[in-house]
């Protein structure tokens, strides 16, 4: 399969649970600016921190990006620049990579989709 | 000292699984790992970042062993972040449905993380994974005490092996309180084993070499009682490396009974290890690389040269150019090539004017294009004036490594290399060619003088030259 048209498939949520997110704006956009030039695919916040924003023990952070295709799994996370405070548990792959590693079938596949906070508005150019 | 071609030979066949291994899972889309699989990258980890640990390599060969430890740590990392580690927590469910599968799928996951853990890609502590193998270990541990202590059917030497895994796993892990309170527990359970243990050791060889491993270093409470000597394979492999950590000599007798089919990477790096031990420089360790085929690049890259006719007059001028002229000659050729990308063509004056290589990564790197996929040319220079008087041990031993350094430094991309070395052919200097050629399987290529010659008699930059 050619790399460039992988595309992971990704249940939508409502837009009222998108909009209804726990973190300050101000720090969703830093967020935002510090993934902008990984140019993701999908980048969202999911775990505990979808509903306890900045009070989670930490944030769940997943990044897909064809990006990372050319960087080794343990460099990637060098290319990123979090704003400063909390703890982050981030997830750094390409398309392909993350639907053979967690395709829909799989139980941490389907918690992340429950529940996420999509950043694309934070990133997008 | 074996000679270089001798050494690169070894090395191919000890590191030609993994090789295979770890170009698949390079693949855009790329298969889960096989249990067999998983513990053969992650052995080849262990005992790799552990010789280079206990025993000094020189600079090169310290940075293409790297290759091989980063490229494990890539897939073995990027696969512990999906859903491996959940398999801690079905341990009991899966058990019951498969028993023989789920054991070895488990021991190559204790065996992963321990090659995580000592390779320098640690979990991250508090992370999701981290937090899964702290909720789930003790469950497993109750669940594997219950098999070995109830469960009275067969020798149970799969599991045996498995809880010595996790004893080994825990220990190397520390920075929780929830796991060293396991590893107690697991090496107390050890303790209550000694007849099954006794029972085991009599069918596998290779379980009492490594709960052998583990008295001597952890002092877990089992009597091992005497060693195996006549070990095959894997044990064998496994008895030498215990020997080696221990900075005792193995004999060549045991490497040699080391080396089969499933243990060609342990052979290789209990012999390395072993050659270091007795004095000698090199082990002959090559970088991790993607295949490609050279062939086909270069036919891409350089056209047929081969139907253009040359004179001894032709070969005397390129022996005088410089390495400047050549870059030169490069440039011009390449600025106008249909398969140099644009980014590739944007770069061909930097190219052109940079210093001469010396410690850099090549004297010409151009990117190509060959069918929708980007692949790096890099081309070291070897002028007929700096080859000059310069015996064939001098120039392999300060060519070899530049024109292998390329590999090294594109690590996560393709890269085929076309050194260019402009040297009067003599007995020598062929037989150094035809090392690289033939007995370095590296994506390597030598463009020698009468090569080059009919490149510029065909471009009609001779004369000009």
């Amino acid at each position: 399969m050619d790399g460039e048209s992988y595309v992971v498939k990704w249940r939508k949520l409502d837009s009222d649970t998108i909009d209804n997110v726990p973190f300050p704006r101000q720090f969703l956009e830093a967020l935002g600016n510090s993934i902008r030039k990984l140019r993701p695919q999908r980048a969202i916040i999911y775990g505990s921190a979808v509903k306890q924003g900045l009070n989670a023990r930490d944030i769940d952070l997943l990044i897909i990006s064809e990006y990372f295709r050319k960087i080794l799994w343990q460099d990637r996370i060098n290319l990123l620049d979090l704003p400063p405070g909390p703890v982050y548990d981030v997830r750094l792959f390409t398309p392909a990579e993350f639907e053979i590693l967690y395709p829909p079938t799989s139980p941490i596949r389907q918690r992340i989709e429950s529940q996420y906070i999509d950043l694309e508005v934070y990133y997008a150019p | 000292m074996p000679r270089n071609s001798e050494l690169f030979s070894e090395f191919y066949e000890g590191f030609k699984t993994l090789q295979n291994i770890l170009e698949s899972q390079k693949r855009e889309v790329f298969s889960g790992l096989t249990v067999g699989h998983r513990k053969t990258l992650a052995e080849a980890a262990i005992f790799l970042n552990e010789m280079l640990h206990q025993i000094g390599l020189n600079e090169e060969e310290l940075s293409f062993a790297k290759t091989w430890i980063r490229q494990i740590g890539h897939v073995l990392g990027r696969e512990f972040e999906g859903n491996s580690i959940l398999r801690i927590h079905y341990f009991e469910k899966n058990y019951q449905d498969s028993p023989g599968t789920t054991v070895q799928s488990m021991i190559s996951l204790m065996v992963a993380l321990r090659a995580l853990e000592t390779c320098g890609f640690k979990l991250m502590r508090g992370g999701t994974v981290w937090n899964y193998l702290e909720r789930d270990i003790p469950c497993f541990r109750k669940e594997l005490s219950k098999i070995l202590l109830n469960d009275i059917s067969g020798e149970k030497v799969n599991e045996l092996f498995l809880l010595l895994n996790t004893i080994d796993t825990l220990a190397c892990i520390g920075d929780s309180e929830v796991l060293e309170r396991e590893l107690k527990e697991f090496i107390r359970l050890t303790g209550t084993l000694q007849s099954s243990f006794g029972n085991a050791f009599g069918i596998s060889p290779g379980l009492k070499i490594y709960a052998a491993d583990l008295v001597d270093r952890m002092q877990i409470p089992i009597h091992i009682g005497d060693l195996p000597k006549e070990l095959r394979g894997k044990p064998a492999a496994f008895m030498a490396l215990m020997k080696l950590r221990k900075r005792e000599l193995p004999s060549m007798d045991l490497i040699n009974r080391a080396h089969h089919t499933s243990s060609l990477h342990l052979w290789w790096i209990a012999k390395a290890w072993r050659r270091r031990l007795t004095g000698e420089d090199f082990v002959g360790i090559l970088p991790f690389y993607q295949s490609l085929n050279v062939d086909s690049a270069f036919r891409i890259v350089w056209g047929d040269l081969y139907s253009v006719s040359i004179t001894k007059g032709d070969i005397e001028l390129v022996l005088r150019l410089t390495s400047q002229e050549i870059k030169q000659q490069l440039y011009q050729y390449f600025l106008d090539h249909p398969k140099v990308t644009d980014f590739g063509k944007s770069r061909l004056s930097t190219e052109r004017d940079k210093a001469d290589a010396g410690g850099e990564i090549s004297d010409f790197n151009v990117e190509f294009d060959f069918g929708g996929e980007k692949i790096w040319v890099t081309i070291p220079i070897k002028s007929g004036r700096e080859c000059r008087n310069q015996s064939r041990k001098r120039i392999e031993q300060s060519f070899i490594y530049q024109f292998i350094r390329p590999l090294v430094t594109f690590e996560t991309e393709k890269v085929i290399v076309f050194p260019i070395i402009l040297v009067r052919p003599t007995l020598n200097t062929t037989e150094f060619l035809s090392l690289i050629r033939a007995r370095l399987r590296l994506p390597i290529m030598v463009l020698d003088i009468e090569t080059y010659t009919r490149f510029l008699k065909r471009e009609n930059f001779l004369s000009s030259g």
